[in-house]
């Protein structure tokens, strides 16, 4: 039996046990509880391990500090503030002094990771001292003082594009110029919702830019070099360099009967595009509205996928692109046929393409003329594009996959002494790379194009340099 | 006991030798391979380059260039397999020669270049002109048989129908060292293809057996079996569009396991 007193001695222990689990529930819900709040309240991203808030805002900086203003620097340095700073370098740099360990030597963090995100898996990752630091990757770095850290650039330039995750993504900014938001994403306008900059000197998160925004969230507000930036996604995208000419990539997972294949090529293609200075962008499963929006802003376009035969029994014209749910086409021409599925016609722009340096439609029958969707090479060529290839017999995938892989390795580096080919050689010299490595064409022999030697006295028949093409 | 492990010993040795000869082994330089592209154009003026190489189930290559031409090399053979004549694909004008024309220069060709092609069971398989946009050309595939299958041996040549010069030529040949007597029947392999596609079996437009190479040191004996059916993507539809269903899929001719599909696009 507990006696009166022995109750009273116990439910004061009880008390205390409580109150000190509270103390250490509520001490260590701080941090918790700051990142939710802002989240939640503020609608801003993640902070990276071991920020604790507490790093002193630079007030001595703040009078002539205008926060989205690092043009005093020279162009190859990077301002760190006291405490976090969410930074990247605008450019490349050269080999041997591109790691982490060199580029961030100087830096003091007080023992904190560097921080990279990792946006497919929405994660946070450590840099390594071997990890490379790139263009277009945002880094979160703490310096336990004021200092400038030194960048020595590539002679060469170029920026591998990045793919962007739906959900939050930490990227850099790829240039020395700053730009608008707008323009900076442009490449991924139809998925990016919300752009955020941290401000180093107060150790707080900027007011966040929106897509299509106004007043203070307007999508018209610059972002800067060395700055390091949160975007939010609502699909996956790829993330380009201002300026760098557009290669957008379809391929397909279709997984519905009668269609159930997977043709994932796209990003093989996107690869070497950008090795040549291309901003190459895969996109696996798109509307043909998306791929028929960005065509005007495409140099190189090209499509892996199903051709389509209209329900009159005419084959060619049209490619067929299908999103995970929906059907949909793009066709050369609108006749007196009226396609069961939303279609997207070549004939409807007036000059909008005419920036297409190549379009290669590797589908079935993209070569052929039909009577109801007319004929798309002809069309492509009408509307100004320099450079057009289709199929005018059935494919198959592995095939044409491997006839692109070589096509695309072949414009960069197919011929003599590794120099670029010309964009009709490669077509057709791929067509045997395909037959020697298969003892098959796999209807790939059925190639067919337009193509220019020269226009207006400007060679249009090499992909590189990465240009846009004649108008 | 021991004579006999001293036996299985040797000829563990021996077959390991052998095999590794087989595939390893005399690997010419590209010095060499220069000179067999020298002897090939008949030509000793050339200014080549070997710019790079490449590895295929079909072979390992040396890719030696001029300004104007392509060539393969076979690292073992020192052979020359592939010559691609990139000048020759310039557009040209005037008329289109006849196909039997063309025919007798690829067949000049391939007999002059591929000292092979008289040995070896060569049938002509594809003749095809063919309209690339930029010229017309004829190209000519023979495929070498033997016990009516289809080897990984072959020989084309293309031919630029209005200039008559040559295009392309290529020319492998590769012995065949597996059995060619297949295990499971044409009709067992139509089976097992099947099941890849939603499609009867009743719509196979080929089924033939073909000997491939894995990689560099396995073949094996196929079925390949080739389904196709136009469907129409929305069948509840009478209006919906249509696409080509099914594809190619190759089969081994001893096992049945499936060894590659290829859907249609």
């Amino acid at each position: 039996m507990i006696k009166k007193g022995e109750y009273q001695v116990l439910s004061l222990c009880l008390i205390i046990i409580l109150l000190c689990l509270s103390v250490v529930t509520i001490g260590s819900s701080d941090i918790v509880s700051y990142q939710t709040e802002s989240r939640v309240q503020h609608s801003l991203p993640p902070l990276p391990p071991g920020y604790e808030g507490d790093a002193t805002p630079n007030a001595d900086l703040k009078s002539d500090y205008i926060v989205s203003d690092n043009l005093r620097l020279e162009d190859n340095e990077i301002q760190l503030y006291t405490g976090w700073n969410m930074i990247s370098t605008p450019l490349c740099l050269q080999s041997g002094y591109d790691t982490a360990s060199v580029v961030f030597s100087g830096v003091n963090t007080s023992g904190h990771s560097i921080w990279t995100y990792d946006g497919e898996q929405q994660d946070w990752v450590a840099m390594g001292a071997n990890t490379i630091v790139t263009p277009l990757v945002g880094i979160w770095i703490y310096s336990n003082q004021s200092t400038v850290i030194s960048l020595d650039y590539d002679s060469s330039q170029t920026v591998m594009p990045v793919s962007l995750y739906s959900g939050s993504n930490l990227i850099g900014f790829p240039s020395i110029d700053s730009a608008t938001a707008r323009d900076t994403l442009y490449c991924v306008h139809e998925d990016w919702t919300e752009v955020v900059g941290y401000d180093a000197v107060n150790q707080q998160y900027e007011t966040s830019i929106y897509n299509g925004g106004t007043g203070i969230y307007s999508d018209e507000r610059e972002m800067y070099p060395t700055k390091g930036y949160w975007v939010e996604m609502n699909d996956n995208g790829t993330l380009i360099v201002l300026g760098t000419p557009w290669a957008d990539d379809y391929d397909f997972y279709y997984t519905t009967e009668p269609i159930a294949i997977t043709i994932p090529f796209a990003q093989t293609a996107a690869d070497l595009q950008s090795t040549m200075s291309y901003g190459g962008m895969p996109h696996s499963n798109s509307t043909s509205l998306y791929a028929y929006n960005r065509m005007p802003y495409d140099a190189v376009f090209l499509f892996l996928g199903h051709g389509v035969e209209s329900s009159y029994g005419n084959k060619g014209g049209a490619v067929f692109f299908w999103n995970g749910t929906d059907n949909s086409t793009i066709a050369a021409e609108q006749t007196a046929y009226t396609p069961y599925y939303p279609t997207y016609f070549l004939s409807s722009y007036n000059t909008e393409i005419n920036d297409i340096l190549l379009a290669v439609y590797a589908a079935c029958w993209s070569g052929r003329s039909s009577p109801d969707y007319g004929d798309l090479l002809d069309m492509s060529t009408t509307k100004g594009v320099d450079n057009v290839i289709g199929f005018e017999d059935p494919l198959t995938d592995v095939l044409v996959c491997y006839w692109s892989d070589r096509f695309w390795y072949r414009c960069r580096e197919g011929g003599f002494l590794g120099s670029p080919q010309k964009i009709y050689d490669v077509a057709q010299s791929s067509k045997t790379d395909v037959l020697i490595a298969y003892h098959s064409y796999g209807g790939v022999d059925s190639l067919c194009g337009n193509y220019h030697e020269n226009a207006y006295g400007i060679p249009v028949d090499y992909l590189i340099p990465a240009r846009y093409g004649t108008t | 006991m021991k004579k006999i492990l001293l036996l299985i010993a040797f000829s563990l040795i021996v077959v390991a030798s052998s095999v590794s000869a087989t595939n390893f082994g005399n690997i010419v330089s590209p010095d060499t391979a220069k000179e067999s592209v020298i002897e090939f154009m008949n030509n000793t003026v050339l200014h080549l380059n070997c710019d790079n190489e490449i590895s295929l189930p079909s072979g390992e290559f040396y890719i030696i260039h001029t300004n104007s031409d392509e060539f393969w090399i076979n690292k073992n053979s020192g052979i020359v397999e592939r010559a691609t004549f990139y000048s020759a694909m310039s557009e040209k004008n005037g008329d289109i020669i006849p196909i039997e024309k063309a025919l007798e220069i690829a067949s000049s060709y391939a007999r002059q270049h591929n000292r092979d092609f008289e040995n070896r069971n060569f049938e002509l398989d594809y003749q095809k002109l063919h309209n690339t946009g930029v010229h017309e050309e004829y190209t000519f595939i023979w495929n070498e048989y033997q016990q009516d299958i289809e080897t990984t041996s072959f020989t084309l040549v293309t031919v630029n129908a209005n200039s008559g010069e040559i295009v392309e030529y290529v020319g492998l040949n590769r012995d065949v060292y597996i059995s060619l007597d297949p295990k499971i029947s044409n009709t067992a392999a139509i089976k097992i293809a099947s099941n890849y596609f939603s499609i009867s079996p009743s719509h196979v437009k080929s089924v033939k057996l073909r000997v491939v190479n894995l990689n560099l040191i396995e073949q094996r004996l196929i079925w390949e079996v080739h389904i196709e059916q136009e469907v129409k993507i929305d069948p509840t539809n009478e209006l919906s569009e249509w696409i080509l269903q099914g594809g190619i899929v190759q089969i081994d001719a001893d096992s049945g396991k499936t060894l590659q599909i290829f859907n249609l696009l």
